[in-house]
Protein backbone atom coordinates (compact mmCIF):
# COMPACT_ATOMS: atom_id res chain seq x y z
CA UNK A 1 0.00 0.00 0.00
CA UNK A 2 2.50 2.37 1.05
CA UNK A 3 4.81 1.20 -2.63
CA UNK A 4 1.94 1.74 -3.89
CA UNK A 5 1.12 5.36 -2.82
CA UNK A 6 5.25 6.54 -3.37
CA UNK A 7 5.11 5.02 -7.03
CA UNK A 8 1.70 7.07 -7.83
CA UNK A 9 2.92 9.92 -6.14
CA UNK A 10 6.39 10.22 -8.30
CA UNK A 11 3.98 9.80 -11.52
CA UNK A 12 1.14 12.24 -10.64
CA UNK A 13 4.38 14.95 -10.01
CA UNK A 14 6.04 14.14 -13.69
CA UNK A 15 2.48 14.14 -14.73
CA UNK A 16 1.46 17.43 -13.12
CA UNK A 17 5.09 18.77 -13.90
CA UNK A 18 4.92 18.35 -17.48
CA UNK A 19 1.75 19.76 -17.66
CA UNK A 20 2.06 22.57 -15.98
CA UNK A 21 5.41 23.39 -18.13
CA UNK A 22 3.13 23.14 -21.19
CA UNK A 23 0.51 25.34 -19.81
CA UNK A 24 3.33 27.54 -18.68
CA UNK A 25 4.55 27.53 -22.29
CA UNK A 26 1.22 27.61 -23.65
CA UNK A 27 0.57 30.89 -21.29
CA UNK A 28 4.10 32.30 -22.20
CA UNK A 29 3.09 31.89 -25.80
CA UNK A 30 -0.25 33.45 -25.48
CA UNK A 31 1.01 36.45 -23.38
CA UNK A 32 4.04 36.86 -25.69
CA UNK A 33 1.87 37.23 -28.92
CA UNK A 34 -0.59 39.24 -26.37
CA UNK A 35 2.30 41.61 -25.49
CA UNK A 36 3.39 41.77 -28.82
CA UNK A 37 0.37 42.83 -30.75
CA UNK A 38 -0.62 45.46 -28.08
CA UNK A 39 3.24 46.74 -28.56
CA UNK A 40 2.80 47.02 -32.21
CA UNK A 41 -0.86 48.20 -31.72
CA UNK A 42 0.53 51.36 -29.82
CA UNK A 43 3.31 51.93 -32.32
CA UNK A 44 1.29 52.14 -35.10
CA UNK A 45 -1.17 54.66 -33.56
CA UNK A 46 1.73 56.39 -31.88
CA UNK A 47 2.86 56.53 -35.60
CA UNK A 48 -0.15 57.42 -37.32
CA UNK A 49 -0.72 60.61 -34.34
CA UNK A 50 2.94 61.42 -35.51
CA UNK A 51 1.65 61.79 -39.38
CA UNK A 52 -1.46 63.76 -38.06
CA UNK A 53 0.12 66.25 -36.19
CA UNK A 54 2.76 66.59 -39.21
CA UNK A 55 0.37 66.90 -41.96
CA UNK A 56 -2.19 69.39 -39.02
CA UNK A 57 1.14 71.25 -38.84
CA UNK A 58 2.66 71.46 -42.32
CA UNK A 59 -1.31 72.35 -43.48
CA UNK A 60 -1.42 74.98 -40.94
CA UNK A 61 2.08 76.92 -41.99
CA UNK A 62 1.07 76.56 -45.75
CA UNK A 63 -2.93 77.13 -45.95
CA UNK A 64 -2.98 81.05 -45.45
CA UNK A 65 0.30 81.97 -46.97
CA UNK A 66 -0.24 85.16 -49.41
CA UNK A 67 1.95 87.33 -51.14
CA UNK A 68 1.66 91.23 -52.35
CA UNK A 69 3.52 93.62 -54.18
CA UNK A 70 4.55 95.40 -51.13
CA UNK A 71 5.91 92.84 -48.33
CA UNK A 72 6.60 90.13 -50.94
CA UNK A 73 5.56 86.61 -50.52
CA UNK A 74 5.11 85.18 -47.52
CA UNK A 75 7.13 81.65 -48.55
CA UNK A 76 10.41 82.64 -48.37
CA UNK A 77 11.88 79.59 -49.47
CA UNK A 78 10.55 76.55 -51.24
CA UNK A 79 13.00 73.14 -51.48
CA UNK A 80 12.36 69.48 -51.40
CA UNK A 81 12.62 68.29 -47.92
CA UNK A 82 11.15 71.69 -46.26
CA UNK A 83 10.45 75.08 -46.48
CA UNK A 84 10.69 78.91 -44.47
CA UNK A 85 7.85 81.06 -44.39
CA UNK A 86 6.17 83.62 -41.71
CA UNK A 87 3.99 82.35 -39.18
CA UNK A 88 0.91 84.67 -37.58
CA UNK A 89 1.52 84.46 -33.88
CA UNK A 90 -1.27 87.75 -33.44
CA UNK A 91 -3.66 89.62 -35.83
CA UNK A 92 -6.34 92.46 -34.78
CA UNK A 93 -6.94 96.02 -35.96
CA UNK A 94 -5.16 99.58 -35.63
CA UNK A 95 -7.31 102.28 -34.14
CA UNK A 96 -4.56 104.62 -34.48
CA UNK A 97 -1.01 105.23 -36.40
CA UNK A 98 1.92 107.45 -35.58
CA UNK A 99 5.39 107.54 -36.69
CA UNK A 100 6.46 105.12 -34.08
CA UNK A 101 4.13 103.37 -32.85
CA UNK A 102 0.59 101.24 -33.84
CA UNK A 103 -2.31 101.16 -31.05
CA UNK A 104 -4.13 97.69 -31.85
CA UNK A 105 -7.72 97.30 -30.15
CA UNK A 106 -7.13 94.98 -27.38
CA UNK A 107 -9.92 92.01 -26.01
CA UNK A 108 -11.89 90.13 -28.02
CA UNK A 109 -12.93 89.96 -30.96
CA UNK A 110 -10.28 92.17 -32.06
CA UNK A 111 -6.93 91.25 -30.79
CA UNK A 112 -6.29 87.57 -31.19
CA UNK A 113 -2.89 85.68 -30.47
CA UNK A 114 -1.14 82.64 -30.08
CA UNK A 115 1.69 84.61 -27.89
CA UNK A 116 2.74 87.73 -26.79
CA UNK A 117 4.57 89.73 -29.58
CA UNK A 118 8.48 89.75 -28.63
CA UNK A 119 10.50 92.41 -29.87
CA UNK A 120 13.79 91.47 -31.93
CA UNK A 121 11.52 88.02 -32.87
CA UNK A 122 8.36 89.28 -34.59
CA UNK A 123 7.46 91.88 -37.12
CA UNK A 124 4.42 93.81 -37.72
CA UNK A 125 2.82 93.77 -41.67
CA UNK A 126 -0.08 96.03 -42.14
CA UNK A 127 -2.51 96.48 -44.19
CA UNK A 128 -3.00 99.43 -46.37
CA UNK A 129 -6.53 101.32 -46.42
CA UNK A 130 -6.13 102.16 -50.31
CA UNK A 131 -5.83 98.00 -51.29
CA UNK A 132 -2.55 98.19 -52.23
CA UNK A 133 -1.01 95.47 -49.73
CA UNK A 134 0.81 94.71 -46.94
CA UNK A 135 4.00 96.42 -45.11
CA UNK A 136 6.60 95.16 -42.75
CA UNK A 137 7.39 97.08 -39.83
CA UNK A 138 9.73 96.10 -37.08
CA UNK A 139 9.00 95.50 -33.30
CA UNK A 140 11.23 97.26 -31.56
CA UNK A 141 10.23 96.96 -27.95
CA UNK A 142 8.04 94.95 -25.76
CA UNK A 143 4.23 95.97 -26.59
CA UNK A 144 2.64 97.79 -23.51
CA UNK A 145 -1.03 99.18 -22.77
CA UNK A 146 -2.74 101.57 -24.05
CA UNK A 147 -6.10 103.85 -24.99
CA UNK A 148 -7.19 103.86 -28.47
CA UNK A 149 -8.36 107.80 -29.61
CA UNK A 150 -11.91 106.71 -28.56
CA UNK A 151 -11.09 105.44 -25.36
CA UNK A 152 -11.21 102.01 -25.84
CA UNK A 153 -8.33 99.73 -24.78
CA UNK A 154 -5.66 99.26 -26.83
CA UNK A 155 -2.05 97.29 -26.98
CA UNK A 156 0.66 99.37 -28.11
CA UNK A 157 3.34 98.14 -30.40
CA UNK A 158 6.62 100.27 -31.04
CA UNK A 159 7.79 100.22 -34.41
CA UNK A 160 10.77 102.41 -36.31
CA UNK A 161 8.62 103.85 -38.75
CA UNK A 162 8.65 107.87 -40.08
CA UNK A 163 5.32 109.23 -41.60
CA UNK A 164 6.19 108.29 -44.98
CA UNK A 165 6.57 104.33 -44.33
CA UNK A 166 3.22 105.29 -42.45
CA UNK A 167 1.06 106.67 -45.67
CA UNK A 168 -2.23 104.89 -46.15
CA UNK A 169 -2.33 103.25 -42.65
CA UNK A 170 -4.52 104.68 -40.21
CA UNK A 171 -7.83 103.51 -37.72
CA UNK A 172 -8.98 100.40 -39.20
CA UNK A 173 -5.44 98.52 -40.65
CA UNK A 174 -5.59 95.15 -40.30
CA UNK A 175 -2.90 94.18 -38.19
CA UNK A 176 -0.12 91.15 -38.56
CA UNK A 177 2.38 89.67 -35.77
CA UNK A 178 4.69 87.65 -37.91
CA UNK A 179 7.94 85.62 -37.50
CA UNK A 180 9.98 83.81 -39.95
CA UNK A 181 9.98 79.87 -39.12
CA UNK A 182 11.66 76.89 -40.88
CA UNK A 183 9.54 73.77 -40.96
CA UNK A 184 12.29 70.69 -42.71
CA UNK A 185 13.30 67.14 -42.25
CA UNK A 186 16.35 66.81 -40.54
CA UNK A 187 18.47 63.96 -39.10
CA UNK A 188 18.99 62.88 -35.72
CA UNK A 189 20.91 59.48 -36.10
CA UNK A 190 19.77 56.79 -36.24
CA UNK A 191 16.45 58.94 -37.03
CA UNK A 192 15.06 61.18 -39.15
CA UNK A 193 12.52 63.55 -37.86
CA UNK A 194 10.08 66.10 -38.93
CA UNK A 195 11.23 69.48 -37.14
CA UNK A 196 10.92 73.29 -36.96
CA UNK A 197 13.14 76.57 -35.74
CA UNK A 198 12.51 80.14 -35.40
CA UNK A 199 15.07 82.03 -38.06
CA UNK A 200 15.07 85.58 -36.07
CA UNK A 201 16.57 83.37 -32.85
CA UNK A 202 18.47 81.06 -34.75
CA UNK A 203 17.48 78.06 -32.22
CA UNK A 204 18.12 74.61 -32.84
CA UNK A 205 15.75 72.86 -34.77
CA UNK A 206 13.04 70.96 -32.51
CA UNK A 207 11.26 67.51 -33.72
CA UNK A 208 7.63 67.42 -33.60
CA UNK A 209 6.65 64.39 -35.70
CA UNK A 210 8.76 61.25 -36.34
CA UNK A 211 10.59 59.20 -36.39
CA UNK A 212 10.47 59.24 -40.50
CA UNK A 213 12.14 57.42 -42.93
CA UNK A 214 15.25 58.89 -44.93
CA UNK A 215 12.95 60.53 -47.49
CA UNK A 216 10.22 61.02 -45.24
CA UNK A 217 9.06 64.57 -45.83
CA UNK A 218 9.08 65.49 -49.51
CA UNK A 219 7.14 68.64 -50.94
CA UNK A 220 6.14 69.67 -53.92
CA UNK A 221 4.77 72.72 -55.24
CA UNK A 222 2.98 74.09 -58.10
CA UNK A 223 1.66 77.40 -59.34
CA UNK A 224 -2.34 78.68 -60.44
CA UNK A 225 -2.07 76.83 -63.71
CA UNK A 226 -0.34 73.33 -62.19
CA UNK A 227 3.19 74.11 -63.32
CA UNK A 228 6.67 73.25 -61.20
CA UNK A 229 7.02 76.44 -59.41
CA UNK A 230 10.48 77.31 -58.86
CA UNK A 231 10.13 80.66 -56.93
CA UNK A 232 8.71 81.23 -53.81
CA UNK A 233 6.01 83.92 -55.65
CA UNK A 234 4.79 81.52 -57.88
CA UNK A 235 3.92 78.87 -55.61
CA UNK A 236 -0.04 78.77 -55.44
CA UNK A 237 -0.48 75.20 -54.38
CA UNK A 238 1.65 72.66 -52.05
CA UNK A 239 1.50 68.60 -52.77
CA UNK A 240 3.30 66.65 -49.37
CA UNK A 241 3.93 63.33 -48.21
CA UNK A 242 5.19 61.70 -44.63
CA UNK A 243 6.22 58.82 -44.10
CA UNK A 244 6.25 57.62 -40.79
CA UNK A 245 7.98 54.56 -38.84
CA UNK A 246 6.95 52.93 -35.90
CA UNK A 247 9.81 52.67 -33.14
CA UNK A 248 11.30 49.46 -32.35
CA UNK A 249 13.72 50.50 -29.44
CA UNK A 250 14.09 47.40 -26.81
CA UNK A 251 11.58 44.70 -26.82
CA UNK A 252 12.20 41.66 -25.21
CA UNK A 253 11.32 37.71 -25.87
CA UNK A 254 9.64 37.25 -29.29
CA UNK A 255 9.13 41.30 -29.64
CA UNK A 256 12.77 41.01 -29.51
CA UNK A 257 13.66 42.46 -33.74
CA UNK A 258 10.29 43.05 -35.17
CA UNK A 259 11.10 45.18 -38.20
CA UNK A 260 9.16 48.65 -38.22
CA UNK A 261 6.31 49.28 -39.92
CA UNK A 262 5.76 52.10 -42.09
CA UNK A 263 2.61 54.63 -42.48
CA UNK A 264 2.44 57.29 -44.81
CA UNK A 265 -0.24 60.50 -45.41
CA UNK A 266 0.13 62.32 -48.16
CA UNK A 267 -1.93 66.07 -48.20
CA UNK A 268 -2.68 69.03 -50.68
CA UNK A 269 -2.78 72.41 -49.64
CA UNK A 270 -3.93 75.83 -51.48
CA UNK A 271 -2.56 78.71 -50.61
CA UNK A 272 -5.42 80.62 -50.32
CA UNK A 273 -4.16 84.23 -50.27
CA UNK A 274 -2.24 83.69 -53.14
CA UNK A 275 -5.41 82.99 -55.53
CA UNK B 1 -1.56 10.12 8.69
CA UNK B 2 -3.55 9.04 5.66
CA UNK B 3 -6.21 11.97 6.18
CA UNK B 4 -3.05 14.40 6.93
CA UNK B 5 -1.48 13.52 3.83
CA UNK B 6 -4.26 13.93 1.76
CA UNK B 7 -4.66 17.77 3.30
CA UNK B 8 -1.48 18.32 2.47
CA UNK B 9 -1.72 17.18 -1.40
CA UNK B 10 -4.79 19.26 -2.16
CA UNK B 11 -3.21 22.78 0.05
CA UNK B 12 -0.21 22.23 -2.68
CA UNK B 13 -2.26 21.75 -5.70
CA UNK B 14 -4.83 24.51 -5.09
CA UNK B 15 -1.68 27.13 -4.42
CA UNK B 16 -0.37 26.47 -7.63
CA UNK B 17 -3.42 26.60 -9.58
CA UNK B 18 -4.95 29.53 -7.76
CA UNK B 19 -1.42 31.62 -8.35
CA UNK B 20 -0.86 30.28 -11.80
CA UNK B 21 -5.01 31.48 -12.91
CA UNK B 22 -4.31 34.67 -10.68
CA UNK B 23 -1.36 35.47 -12.72
CA UNK B 24 -2.99 34.62 -16.43
CA UNK B 25 -6.10 36.10 -15.48
CA UNK B 26 -4.68 39.46 -14.20
CA UNK B 27 -2.36 39.62 -16.99
CA UNK B 28 -4.81 38.70 -19.35
CA UNK B 29 -7.72 41.06 -18.03
CA UNK B 30 -4.68 44.51 -17.88
CA UNK B 31 -3.99 43.27 -21.92
CA UNK B 32 -7.45 43.64 -22.77
CA UNK B 33 -8.12 46.60 -20.83
CA UNK B 34 -5.44 48.46 -22.29
CA UNK B 35 -6.66 47.50 -25.63
CA UNK B 36 -10.22 48.54 -24.96
CA UNK B 37 -8.61 51.59 -24.16
CA UNK B 38 -6.68 52.59 -27.09
CA UNK B 39 -9.53 51.75 -29.22
CA UNK B 40 -11.50 53.86 -27.87
CA UNK B 41 -9.22 56.76 -28.02
CA UNK B 42 -9.01 55.94 -31.40
CA UNK B 43 -12.18 55.76 -32.05
CA UNK B 44 -13.04 59.46 -30.71
CA UNK B 45 -10.03 60.87 -32.06
CA UNK B 46 -11.52 59.41 -35.35
CA UNK B 47 -14.62 61.22 -34.32
CA UNK B 48 -13.57 64.44 -33.62
CA UNK B 49 -11.14 64.76 -37.08
CA UNK B 50 -14.80 64.25 -38.91
CA UNK B 51 -16.64 66.55 -36.65
CA UNK B 52 -13.83 69.58 -37.21
CA UNK B 53 -14.13 69.17 -41.29
CA UNK B 54 -18.03 69.12 -40.68
CA UNK B 55 -17.51 71.98 -39.24
CA UNK B 56 -15.20 74.11 -41.34
CA UNK B 57 -17.12 72.90 -44.50
CA UNK B 58 -20.02 74.67 -42.33
CA UNK B 59 -18.51 77.93 -42.02
CA UNK B 60 -16.81 77.41 -45.67
CA UNK B 61 -20.44 77.36 -47.29
CA UNK B 62 -21.63 80.37 -44.49
CA UNK B 63 -18.66 82.65 -45.79
CA UNK B 64 -19.16 81.49 -49.86
CA UNK B 65 -23.13 82.60 -48.96
CA UNK B 66 -21.81 85.97 -47.72
CA UNK B 67 -19.46 87.00 -50.43
CA UNK B 68 -22.44 87.11 -52.62
CA UNK B 69 -23.25 90.69 -50.82
CA UNK B 70 -25.98 91.64 -48.89
CA UNK B 71 -28.30 95.57 -48.91
CA UNK B 72 -25.42 98.48 -48.83
CA UNK B 73 -28.32 100.42 -46.27
CA UNK B 74 -27.58 97.61 -43.48
CA UNK B 75 -23.78 97.82 -43.72
CA UNK B 76 -22.14 98.41 -40.27
CA UNK B 77 -20.45 101.55 -39.88
CA UNK B 78 -19.25 102.18 -36.22
CA UNK B 79 -15.35 99.72 -35.19
CA UNK B 80 -16.88 96.33 -33.57
CA UNK B 81 -20.49 97.17 -34.99
CA UNK B 82 -21.43 93.40 -36.85
CA UNK B 83 -24.77 92.28 -38.96
CA UNK B 84 -25.43 88.40 -39.50
CA UNK B 85 -25.28 87.53 -43.15
CA UNK B 86 -25.82 84.10 -43.17
CA UNK B 87 -27.58 80.99 -41.00
CA UNK B 88 -27.23 77.45 -42.50
CA UNK B 89 -26.99 73.80 -41.87
CA UNK B 90 -24.76 71.65 -43.95
CA UNK B 91 -24.41 67.77 -43.67
CA UNK B 92 -23.90 66.17 -40.54
CA UNK B 93 -25.70 68.29 -39.36
CA UNK B 94 -22.93 71.11 -38.73
CA UNK B 95 -24.64 75.00 -38.37
CA UNK B 96 -22.50 77.81 -40.34
CA UNK B 97 -23.04 81.33 -39.51
CA UNK B 98 -21.49 84.56 -41.13
CA UNK B 99 -21.43 88.30 -40.00
CA UNK B 100 -19.51 91.22 -41.28
CA UNK B 101 -17.72 93.99 -38.45
CA UNK B 102 -16.89 97.21 -39.15
CA UNK B 103 -13.09 97.69 -38.54
CA UNK B 104 -13.56 101.31 -38.42
CA UNK B 105 -12.07 102.34 -41.89
CA UNK B 106 -12.76 100.90 -45.71
CA UNK B 107 -11.57 97.30 -44.71
CA UNK B 108 -14.05 94.90 -43.41
CA UNK B 109 -14.26 91.65 -41.34
CA UNK B 110 -16.39 88.86 -43.05
CA UNK B 111 -16.26 86.33 -39.78
CA UNK B 112 -17.54 82.84 -40.03
CA UNK B 113 -18.09 80.01 -37.66
CA UNK B 114 -19.09 76.21 -37.68
CA UNK B 115 -20.31 73.99 -35.10
CA UNK B 116 -21.00 70.19 -35.19
CA UNK B 117 -23.10 69.03 -32.24
CA UNK B 118 -23.96 65.91 -31.05
CA UNK B 119 -27.81 64.93 -30.69
CA UNK B 120 -27.18 65.18 -26.82
CA UNK B 121 -25.87 69.15 -27.66
CA UNK B 122 -22.23 68.47 -26.79
CA UNK B 123 -19.88 70.15 -29.18
CA UNK B 124 -17.91 67.64 -30.91
CA UNK B 125 -15.85 70.45 -33.29
CA UNK B 126 -15.67 74.06 -34.42
CA UNK B 127 -14.03 75.90 -36.71
CA UNK B 128 -13.89 79.59 -37.68
CA UNK B 129 -12.52 81.73 -40.35
CA UNK B 130 -12.00 85.34 -41.18
CA UNK B 131 -11.83 87.21 -44.78
CA UNK B 132 -10.73 90.70 -45.27
CA UNK B 133 -12.52 92.85 -47.66
CA UNK B 134 -13.21 95.96 -49.42
CA UNK B 135 -16.56 97.00 -50.58
CA UNK B 136 -17.69 97.96 -54.06
CA UNK B 137 -20.30 100.42 -54.42
CA UNK B 138 -23.83 99.51 -54.54
CA UNK B 139 -25.37 97.84 -57.51
CA UNK B 140 -28.42 98.73 -59.18
CA UNK B 141 -30.54 97.02 -56.85
CA UNK B 142 -29.28 98.76 -53.92
CA UNK B 143 -26.74 95.32 -52.81
CA UNK B 144 -22.77 95.69 -51.68
CA UNK B 145 -20.42 92.82 -53.24
CA UNK B 146 -17.63 92.26 -51.04
CA UNK B 147 -14.29 91.98 -52.71
CA UNK B 148 -11.14 89.76 -50.99
CA UNK B 149 -8.67 92.03 -49.51
CA UNK B 150 -4.75 91.16 -50.34
CA UNK B 151 -3.57 88.19 -47.85
CA UNK B 152 -7.04 88.45 -46.31
CA UNK B 153 -7.97 84.73 -45.69
CA UNK B 154 -6.64 83.33 -42.47
CA UNK B 155 -8.20 80.49 -40.30
CA UNK B 156 -8.21 80.41 -36.60
CA UNK B 157 -6.60 77.58 -34.38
Amino acid sequence: MSLSRRGSSLFELLIALAVTGMLGTLAANILARAAFQLRDRSERMAAEHGLRVAASAVRSALESLGQDSMSGSDLLSNAAAGFSARATRAAGVACDVSPGRFLARAGSPWWNALRDPVAGRDSILAGALDSTGWRVFPLTAAPRPGVCPDGAAALELPTASDSASMASLGPGSPLRVVESVELRLYSSPPDQWLGMRLLATGQFIQPFAGPLTPTGFSLTYETRSGQAALLPADVASVSFRVEALTERAGGFGLIRGAAPRLDSVSGFVALVNSR
Amino acid sequence: MTASRKVGKSEGRKGIALLLAVVVLSALGVISLTGLALARGERRAGLTAVARVQARAAAEAALADALLGWPAASTPVAPGQELLLVQLTVPGPAQGLARVRALGGPIYALEATGERVSQAGDLLGAARLELLVLLDPPDSTGATRPRPYPRGWRSFP
